[in-house]
């Protein structure tokens, strides 16, 4: 049995105003009268009936209309009202082959479609606002943590998230002039009193668009997530791990401290290592050290070369905000590796380094100090839990800087 | 005083202008009066007789005078009448050019 309503896509765009009026047309020769036309779902939805010539003409829609006046003069004239199109266009149709052209005159229609250009240009330019603001908003809160994305590469495929961002802003700029600009030819050429030819028509898939839409919207964000959150980080035991540098042990910190240690305790703890182009080597080393007696100890070493000093200055940068976030984190947190009394990152001179930032705290009611040190194109961030003072500690650790294991030049 | 400052009528515009010229008119009564006026070389659609009348309205070349049910009459403004003299001048300007010129074309035939 044949349905008595029919849907199909529309086989051009709804800014074709002769391409619909033809498409139309045709259709009411095969038998198929429209009922309505939607613009979001792309669709014409006609009814079933003899077939007989009908003209169907799309009319703007713009300011100070009168609608039921509008439909009665029409009416008068033989053009009877099909539908609306919210925001853009009246549709119309005609079975009277007497009966005047709706628009007669090119030059008024042109007139008529001017409020339709100024208000397409209107949404494509919210559209493109909004979207630019919220990416903007997006990469600006979190530039630290973008800017060290992409010159770390812990989360490579996040630049390329951006970029789907940039270009979906740069979508809307695209198919907003495009519009408008196709609009605006039209409302020319009928302005000289030609009337635009129809434009090519397209094959489009009739199946519900939200049947498309929904896979793709869902593999979509799927796929975001993944690569918002993959990572190129290797996670080692402290065993498997090859140094860049013999960093100074627990023992070796301690004893430049007021409590000394009698032996070099055995830790437990993991370490991580990355490479990117601009920072090749990055390692982070962590161990906790649990001492019957004296509690516990714990080291946290980052250590970062860097390609070229332009580069180490916003990796240390970028680092040192990672750190300060961290150590604020833990501030207001209520459990087991809560801090108290911190005094933030402050800057201090030391001979021979770049830059230098120390930060002091109390953690398990011990003096605390977590440091950020750049030399060159070196990067160190130390956190540390113990009894030593970073004055004492800090050399130990520029010695250990000194002897690379791995040769001068690492992995440059 | 000045009428249009957009260039010139076409010539649905024209007549439409015209129409108002005797009279306050209702779109029916326009209708008419064009179809009679070009015995029906000029045929004013509906869509282009309505966007024509809230046109005029804009620029003030007419204003509604009443409202008598769905029934709207116009009349045309001092501006709409200058409008109307300057398209007119023109018009006549180009006959007069016209005919300047074919009158040559034929002495020099």
């Amino acid at each position: 049995m044949r349905q008595e309503f029919v849907k199909t896509p529309l086989p051009c765009s709804f800014f074709d105003i002769q391409g619909i009026q033809n498409w139309l047309d045709e259709m009411a020769l095969q038998g198929l009268f429209l009922d309505r036309l939607s613009y979001h779902n792309d669709r014409g939805y006609f009814k079933r009936g003899e077939p007989r010539p009908i003209r169907y003409r799309l009319d703007p829609i713009w300011k100070n209309q009168k609608d039921l006046e509008r439909k009665e003069l029409y009416a008068q004239a033989g053009w009877a009202f099909v539908d609306t199109v919210p925001q853009m266009f009246y549709i119309f149709s005609c079975d009277d082959p007497q009966a005047p052209e709706l628009h007669s005159d090119p030059a008024a229609l042109s007139y008529a479609l001017k409020t339709l250009v100024r208000r397409q240009l209107l949404i494509h330019l919210v559209l493109f606002l909004v979207s630019a603001a919220l990416t903007t908003v997006i990469i600006l809160s979190n530039w630290s943590k973008c800017l060290s994305d992409l010159l770390l590469m812990e989360h490579p495929l996040v630049p390329w998230v951006l970029l789907i961002l940039l270009g979906c802003t740069v979508y809307f700029l695209v198919i907003g002039i495009l519009k408008v600009r196709r609009l605006n030819r039209t409302r020319d050429l009928l302005e000289q009193g030609l009337v635009p030819k129809a434009g090519r028509r397209h094959w489009r898939p009739n199946v519900p668009y939200l049947a498309l839409c929904l896979p793709i919207i869902l593999l979509l964000n799927l796929s975001l997530n993944k690569a918002l959150y993959y990572s190129t980080v290797d996670y080692l035991s402290l065993s498997a791990l090859e140094p860049s540098h013999l960093w100074p042990t627990i023992a070796q910190l301690e004893a430049a401290g007021p409590r000394p240690l009698a032996e070099e305790p055995s830790g437990d703890g993991y370490a991580t290592v990355n490479h990117s182009w601009f920072a090749p080597v990055q390692e982070f080393i962590e161990t906790t050290y649990h001492i019957p007696s004296f509690g516990n100890y714990w080291t946290g070493v980052r250590y970062i070369q860097a390609r070229s000093p332009w580069a180490a200055e916003r990796i240390f940068q970028t680092e040192l905000d990672a750190a300060a976030n961290y150590l604020d984190n833990w501030l207001y947190w209520n459990g087991t590796f809560h801090i108290a009394d911190l005094q933030p990152f402050q800057p201090y001179r030391w001979p021979g380094l770049d830059r230098l930032e120390v930060a002091q705290y109390t953690r398990w009611e011990r003096d605390c100090w977590s440091l950020a040190v750049q030399r060159g194109t070196d990067i160190l961030v130390v956190e540390y839990v113990g009894y030593a003072p970073w004055e004492s500690c800090l050399p130990l650790f520029l010695e250990a800087l000194e002897h690379p294991l791995k040769g001068d030049d690492l992995g440059l | 005083m000045a009428g249009r400052t957009k260039g010139p009528l076409t010539e649905p515009m024209y007549y439409v202008l015209m129409s108002f010229l005797r009279s306050g008119m209702c779109g029916t009564e326009i209708t008419e009066f064009v179809a009679q006026k070009t015995q029906g070389r000029v045929c004013l659609g509906p869509g282009t007789l309505y966007t024509l009348l809230a046109k005029f309205q804009e620029e003030e070349l007419i204003v509604e005078t009443e409202i008598s049910g769905r029934k709207r009459t116009y009349c045309i403004t001092e501006k709409g009448l200058a409008a109307f003299r300057e398209e007119l001048a023109r018009l006549r300007a180009c006959v007069e050019n016209g005919e300047e010129e074919l009158l040559q074309c034929a002495k020099n035939l």
